[in-house]
């Protein structure tokens, strides 16, 4: 049998749909009072409920933070080390280095770049990983692209590693509007091709790309419809849209717009709901995530794939630069529903200029 | 001594004898091409392509004749490019406020799906086959679709000689076609930077046959025409070469793309590949700035050029 660590952060990934922007420090309990469900444990069982390898035993975490996913399914396993109610990032190291003390062949864990940078202080580049993705902020490129592809992964690893970067924002810049993604270190993970995805690259307010921006902000603008309201997504490029629109954008929330008028300014998944059903006639602008492609699942989870059914795929606008969306393979999208995922992919049109767009792929 | 494999160039000089004939040629640099000149020339790459000289027009670069189509059709139409696309379509369009729709090229298969795409009102241009990828993505079915649907097609076919592979015949059965060569590949006549476009009924009607090109290119081309054996040598050199690297390449765990074009596509991991060529003065061309990370252009070379590129980069490893 193959040892297998597996730690799962239980709180990752709550920040999202409230708008928070991560669970570090005080945002968890922040996130619990603005009605923040688990992310992780559907993850994991997606995940789990997938392996179809019988020759894996094992070491998890105590409780939500693995053994009680594990119990769900026909695993052998054995669990390690003691963790409190409620768990932080002090559990996920010392649950980490008690589950390499077990001589694993790699370790399973799911969370977010926190998570990712507390598995890196312990397993450093002497075990390899697999990063599961269930956090908000998503610049580490250790993290497979989908459930479907950490299964794969699990499913077929063997002895080929490859290096992969961890990276993190500094959340209270993140909630300040300022985007900081600094490099944490580097960690192992198997060598499957396809299934990693490009790191997540901080917009540069390059001179070039600038000018680019405000064309694409001028085209938006100009074929903007009246009567509609318009979410905008984070990033520099939808910044550059709410200034030619003439109205304040936050950088990294959800903001909301009807004309030259703000609705609300970082919204969650439920304020964006109350002006669906408020206004009916909605389109949603969002730029892809540079170096992985996401438009949708990473980075802004409180637009929802209940918000993506109601919306619809007609009134989706996909706008970037070419230098950054031009070195992507294909466009991703995990919305944690596989069928509005499915509805979305396919051929999509990317405004890439002042009457410009590039054709991509879109896939789940 | 620098290596350039970087520019889709023939790595064969011409013999000292064709280039003293080329000189020769420039006698008479006072004067203006005459009209006689002119359907000399016309008659001489007509006989080459095998076309009626009323479908002919040669100018200083394909370029140049890709751009007189835009300008004479844009209206109502939008331009269709690839992605990567070295047809540096972007000052044009945006003076002309025509629409530009860039199609990404995904790898590994690169596959387009026209048929799916229901391109109508628009100049499509496709080079066949393709830089940077040096396949065929479109197929003779997917031309005629496009062109059944009225958009003006610009096929360009700067690596035909390599390839062997051609559209056109369609230009007498498609009156929106063009089909644009050029002299500066097979031929080795890069430097004078010459081209050609067999064009369709429809295109005749708005840009007439004629020869916009200085007195050198026209000397160039004159005695070009006449070396074919040397053509055929550098094909046939540069093919053996591609394959060389082919082979060698992949036998150093490089992923190489099929080619049929004097250009060969790799993608590699090695982080600064370029750069650690370029300190040994060989450059290739990187294609991260417009296009994917780690995919790399390479235009073979000669032996001893390919020999010493193989060393470089087994010093990576």
């Amino acid at each position: 049998m193959i040892k297998v660590g597996l730690i799962v952060n239980p709180i990752a990934g709550m920040g999202g749909k409230v708008g928070l922007k991560g669970t570090d420090g005080q945002m968890y309990e922040k996130s619990l009072k603005l009605g923040a469900k688990p992310v992780s444990p559907a993850r994991i069982e997606d995940v789990l409920g997938m392996v179809k390898r019988d020759d894996l035993y094992f070491i998890s975490a105590p409780g939500k933070m693995g053994e009680d996913y594990l119990k769900r399914f026909k695993f052998d396993f054995q669990v390690v080390g003691q963790i409190d109610a409620s768990t932080s990032s002090e559990d996920t190291r010392a649950i980490a280095e008690a589950i390499v003390a077990e001589g694993v062949s790699i370790l399973i864990f799911v969370g977010g770049d926190g998570t990712a940078r507390d598995i890196l202080d312990v397993v450093g580049m002497n075990l390899p990983v697999i990063a599961i993705p269930s956090g908000v902020k998503m610049f580490s490129s250790a993290f497979v692209v989908s459930a479907h592809a950490a299964a794969e992964m699990i499913n077929t690893f063997g002895s080929d590693f490859t290096e992969k970067e961890i990276m993190d924002i500094d959340e209270e810049a993140f909630r300040d509007n300022r985007l900081d993604a600094k490099y944490y270190g580097t960690v192992n993970v198997p060598d499957i091709k396809g299934l990693l995805q490009g790191k997540k690259a901080a917009s540069n307010m390059k001179f070039n790309a600038k000018e680019k921006k405000k064309e694409v902000a001028r085209f938006v603008v100009e074929n903007m419809e009246e009567d509609w309201v318009y979410i905008l997504g984070p990033g520099t490029t939808l910044k550059s849209i709410a200034e030619e629109l003439g109205v304040e954008k936050t950088l990294l929330g959800i903001d909301v717009v009807y004309g030259d008028k703000t609705l609300g300014t970082d919204v969650n998944e439920k304020e964006i709901l109350d002006f669906i059903n408020k206004y009916g006639k909605v389109k949603i602008i969002v730029t892809p995530i540079g170096g992985s492609g996401y438009i949708f699942g990473r980075g802004s989870r409180q637009i929802s794939s209940e918000i993506l059914k109601k919306v619809g795929r007609e009134n989706i606008i996909l706008v970037s630069t070419l230098d950054k969306v031009g070195g992507l393979e294909c466009l991703r999208i995990d919305s944690g529903d596989y069928q509005v995922d499915k509805d979305i992919s396919g051929s999509a049109e990317v405004i890439i200029g002042y009457n410009e767009e590039l054709v991509m792929e879109v896939k789940c | 001594m620098l290596i350039d494999l970087s520019s889709n160039e023939n790595p064969y000089e011409r013999s000292e004898e064709a280039i003293g004939k080329m000189t020769k040629g420039l006698q008479g640099l006072n004067r203006y091409l005459r009209s006689g000149e002119k359907t000399h020339l016309v008659e001489e790459v007509a006989d080459y392509c095998g076309m009626d000289e009323s479908r002919i027009f040669v100018a200083s670069g394909t370029d140049l004749l890709i751009e007189k189509v835009i300008i004479k059709f844009f209206r109502d139409r939008k331009l269709v490019v690839l992605n990567p696309c070295f047809y540096k379509a972007d000052n044009l369009a945006a003076d002309l406020g025509l629409k530009v729709r860039r199609i990404q090229l995904r790898p590994p298969a690169f596959e387009i799906k026209w048929n799916e795409m229901n391109i109508s009102d628009s100049i499509v241009i496709i080079d066949c086959p393709n830089n940077p990828t040096g396949r065929f993505l479109i197929d003779r079915v997917e031309v005629e679709n496009l062109l059944d649907r009225g958009n003006i097609v610009i096929i360009d076919e700067a690596g035909y000689e390599y390839s062997g592979k051609t559209f056109i015949d369609l230009v007498e059965k498609y009156e929106n076609l063009a089909v644009v060569r050029t002299f500066d590949k097979a031929f080795g006549l890069a430097g004078m930077k010459a081209g050609y476009m067999i064009m369709g009924d429809g295109i005749i009607k708005r840009i007439e046959s004629d020869v916009e090109i200085n007195r050198s290119a026209y000397a160039g081309i004159i005695e070009g025409l006449k070396g074919i054996d040397y053509l055929e040598d550098c094909v046939s050199q540069t093919v053996q070469e591609r394959n060389f690297l082919t082979k060698e390449l992949s036998n150093l765990n490089l992923k190489v793309f099929e080619s049929e074009a004097n250009y060969m596509l790799i993608k590699t991991d090695i982080p600064d590949f370029t750069l650690k060529l370029r300190d040994k003065d060989i450059l290739v061309h990187d294609l991260s700035s417009c296009w994917i990370d780690g995919f790399i252009s390479i235009s073979p070379g000669c032996r001893s050029e390919n020999e010493k590129l193989l060393a470089a980069i087994k010093e990576m490893l």
